[in-house]
Order: structure tokens, then sequence, then C-alpha cells
């Protein structure tokens, strides 16, 4: 699994920390760290309450195809 | 009072690091059972038993604040220090308790020196615990956003 890129530029463009989204969606830091890292695989549970602070869609920020792939890499 | 929650990766943290800790406590008292029956008897039984069982908890808590799982989200962080102050307080009243008031009889005192290893392998173990959190603290805190 490699790194969430798209994860961590959509929670940059918010202008959030990796602490404040934390704790918006109930976690810690290092879970966050740990998803944007690609070295936790989060629960269905998780994406959606992670995409509905970052007003993104599921698709947007964790669906994986070939493109995203070559751009985590 | 408001129940610790932990979260999802916290928790699979802790269940994984709870099985190894159990499966090695229970192959650590197996390997001790045949030892004893080849007559290799390094300490007192109940000085074995507790000293493995103290070595099974005690990685299980250093692997589990290595991993960030020591603290639920949202815990302040004097929280956790208060309670290991708090649980060595209480040890030591309860030692103090027991050697006042309840002094062993001097006929019974053996060689057996089981509670020196114990006091030292638990003194250790909160030692190195202890300095699991403050390391993990500090790279943490370090660690790049």
């Amino acid at each position: 699994m490699g790194k969430n890129l798209r994860l961590k530029s959509a929670r940059a463009a918010r202008d959030l920390s990796q602490q404040e989204l934390a704790d918006a969606v109930g976690v810690t830091r290092q879970t966050v760290n740990a998803i944007e890292s690609g070295d936790y695989n989060p629960t269905i549970r998780l994406c959606v309450s992670i995409c509905r602070i970052l007003g993104k869609t599921l698709d947007e920020l964790f669906w994986e195809d070939e493109e995203n792939e070559k751009g985590a890499v | 009072m408001k129940r610790e929650q932990f979260d999802e990766m916290q928790k699979q943290h802790r269940e994984r690091i709870g099985n190894q800790s159990f499966f090695l406590l229970v192959t650590l008292l197996l390997i001790d059972i045949a030892a004893d029956s080849f007559g290799l008897r390094w300490l007192d039984h109940s000085t074995r038993i507790f000293l493995i069982v103290l070595v099974c908890s005690g990685v299980y808590s250093l692997r589990v604040i290595l991993k960030g799982a020591f603290q639920a989200p949202g815990v302040s962080s004097s929280s956790p220090w208060l309670r290991v102050g708090s649980a060595v307080a209480v040890a030591v009243i309860a030692a103090l308790v027991l050697v006042k008031f309840l002094k062993p009889d001097e006929g019974t005192t053996t060689e057996d020196n089981g509670s020196l290893v114990l006091l030292i392998v638990s003194g250790g173990m909160l030692l190195a615990s202890v300095l699991a959190a403050w390391i993990k603290k500090k790279k943490d805190d370090t660690k790049e956003d």
C-alpha cells in the first residue's frame, strides 16, 4: 500500500494539521499519520468520517486505480 | 467517569500485542515446567511464575506504549503519569504495611532471594516503560506533519 498523497493534499488544502484532523474524526495523530504514510488501512467508517471533514468523496481520497497508484509511489 | 475510547488502529494494536503476549506467557510457563521436570530450578516455584507473568506484562506494556496504543485520543497527557505514580505509591504503602504489621515469622525465613529478583525486575520494567513513553513522545513531537 503506497502513501496516500491525496489525503495529505486535501488536508493541507483545508489548512488542517494532522492533529486537527485527528481530533475532528476522534482518532490519534499517529493514526492519521499512518493512513497518510500507507502503513494503516482504515475502516470504511473512518474513511467516511475523514471524507466528511475534508469535503471529499471516498473515490477522491481512497480509490486506488493505476493512475493514483503511480502518483503514490 | 467517561470511559476511554481507543481508536480503531489502537484497538487492533492492543489486540494483536495482547494475543502475542498471552502466547509468550504460555510458552514461557511451558518451558519453565519442562525445565523444572529436568531438574533445572533457578528460583523458587512461585517466584518463577510471578517473574514470568511480570516479564510478559512488562513486554505487553512496552510494546503498547511504543505503538502509541497506551493512551486513548483526547486524554490529557498528564493522566498516565498520575496513574503510574499512584500505582507506585499504593505499592509502596502496601509493602510498608506488610513489613510493619504482617512481619513474616523468623522461623520461615530462608536464603531465597526471590523477592529481590522480583523487585529488581519490576523496577526495571517500570523504568523501561517510562523511558519508552518518553522516547515515543519525543519522537512524535519531532515527527514532520
